[in-house]
């Protein structure tokens, strides 16, 4: 049996999701860790199946600051993941590896500085999509990733218009991570197209 | 008062409401305004045309079903054809892409900005209701506020100025 609208899913579907969000975060915890020398702490994750004004709701109203990383996924499986970071946590990360008097411009990030949070986003994803491959055996292939700091709202457009325009609700896996002893919450959303739902849950024995 | 649209809605108003609407990204907005009623409707359109009937469920999504509905639903309200204009704000392209596969397929979720602009612009051309101004494209998020008593819209974004039109 195969779900062809995700209000089909139901709480085991649901509770798969998490336990697959929890393994791909902590894959992107460790190695953000590595990579940053700090402790990174995760919570437990949250499924969402939310229409964009919800959602937009939900990470602070539309018009919230944030900074985003997107990153396509092709192959077995399909999708978008997108790393949403509050702008004082972007402030923090980039002031910790380019130490400087001068305060960070979240809005005018210097190539320097995009490159740095290009990098962190692809360590990021990249693990969790690993452990995901491992985990199913579907392979994907990540692209680059993509910077945007804006309102929230505006660059929650692009999830929605990215898949089959049947359900106007998408799925997102979410997972706020903490950096270092600072709390500052940030969201990791992964976002499969329905096909590629189906294909995860089948290849973990779900009916 | 403010009246707030919300993403793929639509809302009509006369004055001396204002309507709101936040964040377009890819989404473009699109008023149009009776000056000699002072009536207008803002639609927050998420995607250029609805694929099969897609529009009757959720007519405010789509570009083409959105602007005919709203404008059927201006007329109904006292409005004539003659006296409606049109401003238009939004269809940014947020992410840019390096790879050229993704970019530059016509089909691509990350240029769905240009494609609304365009079917927005044809739509109206169809219902002959002329553009009077627009503030469209670039890469950033935009926050429209349409003030009906005289038909004139601020727009506000992050980092690259507010703009009246």
């Amino acid at each position: 049996m195969s779900i062809n609208n995700i209000n089909e899913l139901n709480s085991l579907h649901m509770d798969v999701l998490k336990e697959i969000g929890n393994i791909g975060s902590g894959n992107s915890a460790t190695s953000l860790s590595a990579f940053l020398g700090k402790k990174v702490n995760i919570d437990i994750p949250t499924v969402k199946m939310m229409d964009i004004n919800d959602m937009a709701d939900h990470l602070g109203g539309p018009e919230n600051m944030v900074a985003s990383c997107t990153i396509v996924f092709n192959g077995d499986i399909n999708g978008i993941m997108l790393i949403l970071l509050s702008d004082k946590l972007v402030a923090n990360i980039v002031n910790y590896f380019f130490p400087s008097d001068e305060e960070v411009n979240v809005m005018k990030l210097n190539d320097m500085q995009i490159s740095l949070l290009n990098e962190l986003s692809n360590i990021a994803i990249a693990s969790y999509i690993n452990a995901i491959s491992e985990m199913t055996s579907l392979s994907a292939v990540i692209s680059t990733p993509s910077i945007c700091v804006d309102m929230v709202g505006a660059i929650l457009n692009l999830p929605f218009v990215s898949f089959d325009h049947m359900s106007e609700k998408i799925i997102s896996i979410a997972q706020n991570f903490r950096i270092g002893e600072n709390t500052i919450d940030s969201n990791i959303l992964m976002i499969p197209d329905i096909e590629s739902l189906n294909k995860i849950l089948n290849s973990l024995g779900i009916e | 008062m403010d009246i707030i649209v919300k993403i793929a809605d639509m809302k009509i108003s006369k004055a001396n409401d204002v309507l709101i609407t936040y964040a377009l990204g890819s989404c473009v907005g699109v008023c149009v305004y009776d000056y000699s009623k002072k009536i207008g409707g803002l639609s927050h359109i998420l995607l250029p045309h609805d694929s099969g009937n897609l529009g009757k469920k959720d007519p405010y999504k789509y570009a083409n079903t959105a602007i005919i509905e709203m404008v059927r639903q201006m007329e109904k309200q006292g409005c004539s054809k003659l006296f409606l204009t049109a401003k238009i704000a939004g269809g940014a392209q947020m992410f840019s892409v390096n790879n050229s596969h993704i970019s530059q397929n016509s089909s691509s979720p990350f240029n769905i900005g240009e494609r609304n602009i365009q079917s927005v612009r044809s739509v109206l051309k169809f219902l002959n209701i002329p553009i009077v101004a627009e503030d469209v494209g670039g890469n950033y998020g935009r926050t429209m506020k349409f003030d009906l008593s005289k038909g004139l819209i601020i727009i506000k974004s992050v980092g690259h100025g507010d703009k009246m039109l």
